[in-house]
């Protein structure tokens, strides 16, 4: 691959993915390296904020009985300490490094839907900020990361719980829409010839820890809504008192809280098989066997959520399923490490500080994976649940299993971030440091948790006899912080004083490394061609007539409009040249709006809550409108034409993306209806306290209403095909008036219903889906109403955007319907069975 | 007697004078349950520091070793699948599953036997009411229970999650506020246990701890019998003011005294108040200095709880506390 | 480009890759719920004989996942048979070939984790 030394000058391709000058400018950036970047910083920053916080509560933990801090100041610091690392560092770091690197690594130019990734890190950013505002106004969140109910209801906890409900909404749907991003960029951007079999194992993670945060965040992400409807409405779900069920929180907290754990994990591994290849020299041992205990991981991590509740009292029966899964999970990491010291075996790599990283996580990883094993044993785990011994084993586990390969990431890309190599000897000492300082810190913890030290205590008597240990604990931490500190010393030296690093420091096999340090805005001027899973090792491949007709056509081209080409989902074969969007706020505003709507529901202002929606639904109407210039620019320019491909495929990006929406929307419903039956298991009558059964006849008449509109959105979708000969007018037409009809037929029965949402549990959870599922309607009808819009415009008529956003639409007519229907069956006719 | 003995044990260890005496330790069971837990422990922690020691070693000797001169290197796939089966997957598979079924059999194990007595322990933040309903006591922050009976424990919270814990007779249990739920304890010797709330629960979680007494059987009896003689009537020209006070100074809108016109239901029953161990749910000793300390702020000792601080002239505080000894 | 490679569809070859994963799930999510469910409320109807319903309808659930996570292993292994003569004819051929290999693998471990997680099954078959 060549590698060019000395940029040609800059020709209006460099000018089309040049950005805005200025601050504006800045705000209104969309590329992946810029705003992944950004996740990096910003992520790093929450890490260090969260490491002062766990400091202070290492100090006040120093001696028995200390008085430095007091109760109320100690709460609130493992609060936010947990829920910084967790939701501020951990996921939007491992989401920042898919960000930036992706494109590199599967030959892309960007990510699937650049708009959406800065969308997620503005929703991250304000979510950080909003968290951390609580400091200055004095209304610190205190109620733990998990904010067990009914401690976190408004009885007992003040307004930080609403501070940190909607901080983490934020979060969560910047979150979810990386997650989004990063699957359907994995699927469909891998250059040409990078079949499925062929994908370096860091994509292979996030794939599937992509797939994990859509799942697992939406469950989050509904429940914190819930929480909050209780909170600000008084929706019993949760509050024993109006029926609410105490468990159901944990339930939904766990179902996203375990997978939590392994979204974070699994990138980290997916780092570390990137880094042992390279320093072994030879590909990874047992690829397939390593992509396997990859997606065993991702799937059965889902089933682990209860072991965080043996004690909770529910049935010994159920625990001891979770108990079997639990313990199995333990074998797709035995094939990992395993297959990770088959690789280095016999090679002597070079020690450098990538690699020390990446031996200090198999230590530490595997010392706290055999503590995870005995924690799966009901009976022990019994015992030292919610102790100390816990906190060992987690921050092993978290610590030594994800920071420490995050950390030896850093040292192994920064050279392709910045262009200049971090200092080794300070990288060693930095790494001496951190991991003798994080064994003193954590190894005392698990004999303190024995001698009965229980977790998320301010003070302890020092009849325990855990004054020596937790002494040295507190300096293994200030040890550990130091090794911290010489680490971003060194980031930020090297960014001006580390050595030029070339293209490829360390002789890397994946694609990133045959790019210059940084790459270009854009990283390739032709798509790369890739004939195996290490291109940079291999020569000049084979490659069919098709595959060079569209890589030649995308040289330095197109001109005036950003361009990448998509690729098939299992061969990588060139499929279409999918358009990418050029810098814009619409990303920032629409954000913005979300801002708006929980902030809102913050200062109980209901009114910027509406303006918000209102605002949000008009961003995003106006982002996925196309821009008349931009289309005719796309449609006139002949790259497509040369590359000898279409402009929009089947199976496209915007297919893929809609799939994922709606899986998405599906998991949520999905969420309100598990937590409908959860809540009818512990009720003695349902519906409870006598309210009326729902209505059968009329509310069937409604819900039938959408699978009308569905087929009629199917017919408009046959008649925009080219060849078509009948108008999609009427059939559109048709959709519109079933979705209004439904809008308002479906709304004349809820405000009907004889009781409030706030009555009790059961009328909380029917009316959350009942409610839902309206504005779901609205969404669908609004689109059928944009594409009734665009058929009438002229120039878009017949084109193949228009009939994608058709078939689009009946996908998502499709989707409503069927979950119209099955919640019709769940909540009116499941009612009387 | 027994009980002056081990107060002034408690004393000590609350002091943390009692060196190498583990109060709270999963390390001491003292309950079939709890060794169970531990030598199911003590058999993974044997198999964990081998599996530890097994792969740091093999890790070592992979980076440090020199394997054939073969720059390509691309190593036998055949023999690299066979290490990652056999070794990351099957013999892994082989212990585990193997420790499937321990946990399966311990875990039935923990089924209830016919309890011989049952003792209800509502928790509230941040202190335990204890009552046995069969005989009629209420207390607070202590459980008396007859050595070798097994003893249901019905559990259930008064407002958010808690979770019941004394290391060295069982495991964890929640107490949730919406349905009962329990566990079995039973002592195999008698002695002192700490017990403590495990589930976070707010402000003053830290403090809320309790003691199990587990006592022989006619010792246990005679506590019972103790427990249900009627409740004194103040001797002492002190006591009988302390009892006055205990009405004029507002403390009996949240305290209970059964055989008085005391009948608060917010803060712990004080009916044998003068022979309980310790002091705001395990943070104090039962001293006579501690008891007028708490009494005058136990703001300052145990911040947040729900106990407002009571202005009394020294001569009332000390008739206060003369009353509340003489509650045993 | 409906299909992985001759006479493969790409249809068979995601039910081998995923089946076996996904009747795991069922399996768990299934038995939570039923074991939630049946240990608060019973399941009269379904008790046979000795076994009481709960777990009556445990074995149930266990050999319906059970036969869906061996049929995906099965469909899987198919493909992978189809595909391991051509493979070195083409990039589909050799891509598809590997995902059903990888859906061999997982199936198999599909199956044992829900054979593992069903041992408690039979030390609660009167009561939960």
């Amino acid at each position: 691959m060549p590698r060019r030394h000395s940029p040609p000058p800059p020709s209006d391709f460099d000018h089309t993915w040049e950005n805005r000058p200025g601050f504006v400018g800045w705000l209104a950036v969309v590329n992946n390296q810029p705003v992944g970047k950004r996740f990096l910083v910003t992520s790093f920053v929450f890490f260090l904020l969260g490491g002062v916080l766990a400091l202070l509560m290492r100090t006040q933990l120093a001696v028995s009985e200390n008085g430095i801090l007091g109760p109320q100041l100690y709460n609130e610091l493992f609060t936010m300490h947990g829920s910084t690392m967790m939701f501020l560092f951990a996921v939007p770091f491992v989401e920042g490094l898919a960000v930036y690197l992706l494109p590199l690594q599967i030959g892309a130019r960007d990510l699937a839907f650049p708009r959406l990734s800065a969308f997620g890190y503005w929703c991250f950013l304000f979510g950080g900020i909003l968290f951390y505002a609580t400091f200055f106004v004095n209304l610190i969140p205190d109620a733990g990361w998990f904010a067990y109910t009914p401690l976190s209801g408004t009885r007992y906890s003040g307004r930080g719980l609403d501070f940190w409900l909607l901080a983490l909404g934020l979060v969560e749907v910047g979150g979810i829409t990386a997650g989004i991003e990063i699957v359907v960029t994995i699927l469909k951007f891998r250059a040409p010839g990078m079949a499925l079999h062929r994908m370096p194992l860091f994509a292979w993670t996030m794939l599937v820890t992509g797939l994990m945060i859509v799942f697992a965040f939406t469950t989050l992400l509904v429940a914190t809504l819930l929480l909050e409807l209780e909170r600000a409405f008084g929706m019993p779900f949760f509050d024993p008192q109006g029926g609410g069920s105490s468990l159901l929180w944990q339930h939904l907290f766990w179902f996203f809280g375990h997978p939590e754990v392994y979204i974070m994990f699994l990138p980290a591994t997916g780092v570390v098989s990137m880094i042992v290849p390279t320093f072994a020299r030879r590909p990874l041992a047992g690829y397939l066997w390593v992509v396997m205990a990859v997606v065993v991981t991702g799937f059965v991590s889902f089933g682990l959520w209860v072991h965080h509740m043996f004690a909770a009292g529910l049935p010994k029966l159920s625990l001891l399923f979770f108990s079997g899964a639990s313990l199995m999970i333990a074998l797709a990491s035995g094939a990992q490490v395993f297959a990770w010291i088959a690789t280095l075996w016999g090679r002597r790599p070079a020690l450098k500080t990538p690699l020390l990283y990446v031996l200090g996580f198999l230590f530490l990883f595997v010392a706290g994976g055999v503590t995870g094993v005995m924690v799966a044993v009901v009976p022990f785990d019994l015992q030292v649940h919610d102790t100390f011994f816990v906190v060992a084993h987690f921050h092993y586990v978290i610590i030594g299993g994800v920071l420490f390969p995050l950390l030896g990431g850093i040292s192994y890309w920064y050279p392709k971030f910045t262009g200049r190599l971090l200092s080794e000897g300070a990288g060693r000492i930095a790494f001496g440091l951190i991991f003798i300082g994080f064994n003193v810190a954590f190894f005392p913890m698990h004999i303190m948790g024995l001698y009965g030290m229980p977790r998320r205590v301010y003070s302890y008597p020092a009849s325990l006899n855990v004054d020596g240990y937790n002494l040295v604990s507190t300096g293994g931490a200030y040890l550990m912080a130091l090794g911290v500190l010489v680490f971003v010393v060194n980031l930020l030296r090297s960014m001006r004083a580390g050595e030029p690093a070339g293209s490829d420091p360390w002789g890397g096999g994946s694609l990133e490394w045959t790019l210059p340090s940084p790459p270009a805005i854009f990283a390739w001027e032709r798509p790369p061609r890739v004939g195996g899973r290490h291109p940079a090792w291999e020569g000049n491949v084979e490659e069919p007539g098709a595959s060079r007709q569209a890589r030649e056509a995308l040289d330095r081209a197109p001109v005036g409009w950003r361009a990448t080409l998509a690729t098939d989902v299992l061969t990588g074969e060139p499929e279409s040249v999918q358009w990418l969007p050029s810098s814009t706020l619409q990303p920032l505003t629409a954000a913005l709006a979300l801002l708006l709507v929980f902030f809102g529901v913050l200062v109980k202002i209901y009114l910027l809550t509406v303006a918000g929606l209102i605002g949000l639904f008009a961003a995003v109407i106006a982002w996925l409108l196309p821009h008349p210039a931009t289309l005719a620019k796309i449609q006139a320019g002949g790259t497509a034409l040369a590359a000898g491909l279409p402009l929009v495929a089947r199976r496209g990006t915007g297919w893929w993306g809609m799939i994922g929406a709606l899986t998405t929307l599906g998991m949520g419903f999905g969420v309100l209806v598990f937590s409908y039956f959860y809540l009818r298991i512990y009720s003695a009558a349902w519906p409870q306290g006598g309210l009326p059964l729902p209505g059968l006849l009329l509310p069937a008449a409604a819900y039938l209403l959408m699978p009308i509109g569905a087929v009629a959105m199917r017919a408009a979708a046959r008649r925009m095909q080219p060849n078509a000969s009948q108008s999609p007018l009427a059939p559109l037409a048709m959709a519109l008036a079933a979705g209004g009809g439904f809008l308002i037929f479906h709304g004349i029965l809820l405000w009907q219903t004889p009781f409030l949402p706030g009555a009790n549990a059961y009328a909380a959870a029917w009316y959350a889906p009942s409610t839902a599922y309206l504005l779901l309607a609205l969404v669908a009808t609004i689109w059928t109403l944009g594409v009734l819009r665009l058929t009438r415009r002229a120039a878009l008529a017949r084109t193949p955007m228009l009939e994608n956003a058709t078939r689009l639409g009946f996908l998502l007519w499709g989707f409503t319907a069927a979950l119209g229907v099955t919640l019709y069956l769940a909540l009116h006719v499941g009612a009387y069975v | 007697m027994a009980r002056g003995a081990l107060r002034r044990g408690m004393a000590l260890a609350l002091a943390g004078t009692g060196c190498g005496n583990r109060i709270q330790s999963v390390l001491d069971p003292a309950s079939a349950a709890a060794k169970n837990a531990l030598t199911l422990g003590n058999f993974m922690f044997v198999i964990a520091t081998a599996v530890l020691l097994l792969v740091t070693v093999l890790a070592l000797v992979a980076i440090v070793r020199r394997g054939p001169r073969d720059e390509a290197g691309h190593g036998d796939a055949e023999r690299q699948t066979v290490f990652i089966v056999v070794g990351g997957i099957a013999i892994p598979a082989v212990i585990l599953i193997g420790l499937m079924i321990m946990t399966v059999i311990a875990t039935v194990r923990l089924r209830e036997p016919e309890p011989g007595l049952t003792v209800e322990v509502e928790g509230y933040r941040w202190w335990w009411a204890v009552r046995y309903p069969e005989q009629g006591i209420v207390t607070a922050n202590e459980l008396h229970i007859p050595v070798g009976v097994p003893v249901r424990v019905r559990l259930r919270s008064a407002d958010v999650i808690h979770s019941f814990w004394v290391p060295a007779l069982h495991g964890k249990m929640d107490l949730l506020p919406d349905h009962d739920t329990a566990l079995t304890l039973q002592a195999g010797r008698p002695g002192l246990f700490r017990g403590q709330c495990a589930e976070f629960c707010g402000l003053q979680h830290a403090h809320m701890a309790f003691e199990v007494v587990a006592l022989p059987h006619a010792e246990f009896d005679a506590w019972v019998r103790a427990r249900l003689a009627p409740t004194p009537a103040p001797r002492t020209e002190a006591q009988r003011r302390g009892k006055d006070v205990f009405g004029e100074a507002g403390c009996a809108g949240c305290h209970a005294i059964a055989g008085t016109p005391a009948a608060g239901d917010i803060g712990p029953d004080l009916t044998h108040i003068g022979s309980r161990l310790t002091l705001g749910a395990g943070t104090l000793p039962n001293t006579r200095g501690s008891l007028m300390g708490w009494i005058a702020n136990p703001q300052a000792i145990k911040p947040g709880n729900l106990m407002p601080p009571t202005y009394l002239s020294p001569v009332d505080l000390h008739a206060l506390v003369d009353y509340l000894e003489m509650l045993e | 480009m409906l299909h992985g490679g001759d006479g493969v569809s790409r249809l068979r070859l995601a039910a081998g890759l995923l089946g076996g994963m996904v009747a795991w799930l069922l399996h768990l999510a299934g038995a939570w719920y039923i074991a939630e469910w049946g240990c608060q409320r019973g399941f009269p109807a379904l008790a046979l004989g000795p076994l009481n319903g709960v777990v009556v309808a445990l074995l149930g659930l266990t050999v319906a996942t059970v036969g869906l996570a061996a049929g995906a292993g099965m469909i899987a292994r198919r493909c992978r048979r189809e595909l391991a003569t051509v493979r070195e004819e083409g990039i589909a051929a050799a891509a598809g070939y590997d995902t059903a290999r990888l859906g061999v693998m997982l199936d198999a471990a599909g199956l044992m984790i829900i054979l593992v997680q069903s041992i408690p099954i039979f030390f609660y078959l009167r009561a939960c």
